[in-house]
């Protein structure tokens, strides 16, 4: 397995997403799924890197995104802190 | 090849189990686009005349639409298509969820199933093979049950999507549809039935394609405007206000053109349920079995369903694939084992004030096992309405019903009979075949009570409070539905913002105006029917079509998206075609659509002697023809033009 940390990740901007999951449908490998978070619109199904292990730093669902919530981080660790 | 489309279609004979690809030419997009017209063009040139909609020789279609995963808003719905074994012509069925792009992802723009399998079977797609897997495990089991064995069974790459039938479409329900992400149903036309028929439980597709788009700048600046829209979300009535806005509207000698962005509002506050109240208190919602009015569930009865009421058991919002309003819920509530899909107001409607039934409760309980069983909860309704009237009237007796007593209102008795269908037991397995089919078996002139157009039973949206559902329950291919057009539909699609020659409605009118015929109105009605097959083939959610073209730029996201160079009329050329092949479709079958009519209770004949709706009635026979003639086919048969019907073949 590649050493992970000196890969990017997708950091999800909660205020600016609007959930419509495009994101998820894109990412080749799975590595983002969907989970309920309360966002600034309230509940919500939002996109989540669920799976970071399984992230090739495509950077795919930064392109998809219609809204520019997300942007690519280079730590895990740190992009999962900032989604929160 | 243009972008946005795969160029390829999947082919599974089930009797055979031989899979193959079949390259689609890029005429066929061009003159019918993705989605319905995609699918509607394999029906009708593939399935031969007279086939048997429960045999081999019928075709099963799952289809994405054009726009899918090009990068734009709203566009995530995926189309299912067969011959229909509930009304006998052309049958299809709408949903958003999650499946749309899955289809695409697979490397496929559509997926049609022919022949029979001998024993259950599911497809599964992943990476570049597909391949026939056994079901007998599944056979037996509900939808949502189905759905999360096939996703923990498949769960090692990327996840992959469902669509399956439950009980309903194995036991061969006409009124039978299929679920998607977990309940989300393509319910219309009874094609669960079709895939119970050829014995194929699911399609799970796991494929990770890219799609690509032509101008994906293009596609992300028209998807920002788009959004600004949708985003905006000013403060709005509580739910009683917006019931009580309804009553002072409904006392009004005249009403205001809609504009969709007040809709996109309610949906946005509570999804479709906003409906609840509101749309009985004006006139839109059908109430006993259409033979009531809103006198007959007034406030003190619809109070505990209304939208305040269902919103407060929403633990969060829903979105489909590529959705930015998110009108969907997933709702929790004693009743239930686990989480479900928000009721919406077609089904609030039709298991609620339909029958007199305030029980919200039951409610959910009742969304839950139709979405369990795959059985469409309109149909379902508007049947049990049905039976409970021929209780009514002793057409129906307890001997017939196994000791039901189907008193209206009766939330108990409705849960039992319900039941009863999903299990095709005693009464029930009359009922499962929808209301046209129960009327014939019970005889005693139950038909009048019975309320649908051409087989598909009645939509939740009141002719008489808008003529325009009247004419297209009429004149449709797939009759009886509620998704195409109506005067208020033309009023929010805003169309004459884009194409050329058509008007525009009047700011205020008064209410009597909407029951003259008049070429206008019917040249709105024609418009509406070609946009909602150009929206269906862009794969398009009507919902955001709701708030105006100027604002949902479809015809500008399919050009960018495909290169195309086109203009609107020419794509209102397109629905134009696809309209007429799924008529021609219909006619090849053996259908004759001036024998369609809906039931005379829901046109006003006679007209009701109270409430919203008093004394109105349509002049349908004038209406049809002059729709007819407007489309250019004939007035008094409805086939299409002879020059429209060689466009079917020749791509």
């Amino acid at each position: 397995m590649a050493n992970k940390k000196s890969h990017s990740y997708p950091s999800i901007t909660l205020a600016d997403c609007i959930a419509c999951l495009m994101c998820v449908d894109v990412c080749p490998t799975g590595a983002l799924d969907i989970v309920t978070r309360n966002g600034a619109r309230g509940f919500r199904r939002y996109p989540c890197l669920s799976f970071a292990d399984k992230c090739v730093s495509c950077a795919a669902c930064k392109f998809e995104c219609p809204t520019g919530a997300i942007f690519m981080k280079q730590e895990v660790a740190e992009a999962a802190e900032e989604e929160m | 090849m243009a972008d946005a489309y795969m160029g390829k279609i999947l082919k599974v004979d089930l009797g055979s189990g031989v899979i193959e690809e079949e390259s689609i030419p890029d005429s066929v997009y061009e003159k019918f686009l993705s989605g319905s017209g995609l699918g509607g063009f394999i029906l009708y040139n593939r399935i031969p005349a007279g086939a048997d909609p429960l045999g081999p020789d019928n075709i099963m279609g799952f289809v994405s639409g054009l726009l899918t995963g090009t990068g734009s808003l709203f566009t995530g719905r995926w189309m299912a298509m067969a011959k229909s074994p509930l009304t006998g012509g052309y049958g299809e069925s709408n949903c958003g969820g999650n499946l749309s792009p899955a289809i695409k992802r697979c490397g496929y723009d559509g997926i049609f199933f022919s022949g029979i399998s001998e024993k259950p079977v599911y497809l599964y797609i992943s990476g570049a093979k597909a391949e026939l897997k056994d079901a007998s495990d599944l056979w037996g089991k509900d939808a949502i049950e189905t759905e999360n064995i096939l996703l923990e069974r498949h769960s090692s790459g990327r996840k992959p999507r469902v669509a399956c039938i439950g009980q309903a479409g194995e036991r061969l329900s006409l009124i039978a549809g299929i679920s998607n992400d977990l309940g989300r149903m393509a319910a219309r036309s009874g094609l669960g039935a079709v895939m119970g028929a050829k014995r194929l439980k699911a399609i799970v597709l796991g494929g990770s394609k890219k799609i690509a788009s032509h101008d994906k700048d293009a596609m992300k600046a028209l998807s920002a405007g788009c959004n600004k829209w949708v985003q905006f979300q000013p403060w709005f009535l509580s739910g009683n206000g917006l019931r009580f806005l309804g009553m002072i509207l409904r006392y009004l000698p005249f009403q205001t053109a809609m504009d969709g962005m007040l809709f996109k509002i309610m949906l946005t506050k509570w999804g479709t349920v906003s409906l609840n109240q509101y749309s009985i208190e004006i006139g839109d919602s059908p109430v006993k079995n259409w033979a009531g009015s809103n006198l007959d569930f007034p406030k003190a009865l619809s109070d505990s369903i209304g939208p305040d009421r269902i919103k407060a058991r929403e633990t969060a919002k829903y979105h489909c694939y590529s959705c930015p309003l998110g009108c969907g819920g997933i709702c929790s509530g004693p009743s239930l084992a686990g989480e479900t899909h928000k009721p919406e107001y077609e089904t609030v409607t039709a298991l609620g004030a339909l029958l007199l039934n305030n029980d919200l409760e039951s409610l959910f309980l009742l969304n839950d096992k139709l979405n369990r069983a795959g059985m469409d909860t309109i149909s379902a309704g508007v049947t049990a309405a049905f039976a409970f009237e021929c209780f009514e009237k002793g057409i129906l007796t307890e001997k017939e019903t196994d000791g039901l007593k189907l008193k209206w209102g009766d939330s108990r008795a409705l849960v039992s009979l319900i039941d009863k269908m999903i299990a095709r037991e005693g009464i029930g397995d009359i009922l499962a075949d929808g209301v046209k089919r129960a009327a014939e078996k019970i005889g005693k002139n139950a038909d009048c009570y019975a309320m649908h157009s051409g087989g598909q039973e009645l939509s939740m949206h009141d002719a008489r409070f808008d003529p325009g559902f009247g004419l297209h329950y009429t004149t449709e291919p797939t009759p009886g539905r509620h998704t195409i057009g109506s005067q208020m539909y033309y009023e929010m699609y805003r169309l004459w913002k884009r194409v050329p020659g058509l008007s525009r409605p009047w700011l205020v009118y008064s209410k009597k105006s909407k029951y003259r015929v008049n070429r206008k109105k019917i040249l709105w009605a024609v418009a509406c029917s070609r946009f909602i097959n150009v929206l269906n083939g862009a794969g398009g959610c009507a919902f955001g079509a709701f708030i105006g073209v100027d604002r949902f730029p479809v015809f500008e996201w399919l050009n960018a998206a495909t290169g195309w160079n086109r203009t609107p009329l020419d794509y209102m050329a397109v629905g134009k075609r696809i309209q007429a092949m799924k008529q021609a479709f219909n006619l090849k079958h053996g259908l004759d659509p001036a024998s369609i009519r809906p039931n005379p209770r829901a046109v006003g004949s006679p007209p009701a002697e109270k409430g919203a709706n008093k004394g109105r009635d349509l002049d349908l026979d004038k209406m049809v023809a002059d729709y007819w003639s407007e489309s250019g086919w004939n007035t008094k048969t409805g086939v299409p033009g002879a020059d429209t019907a060689a466009d079917f073949t020749n791509v």
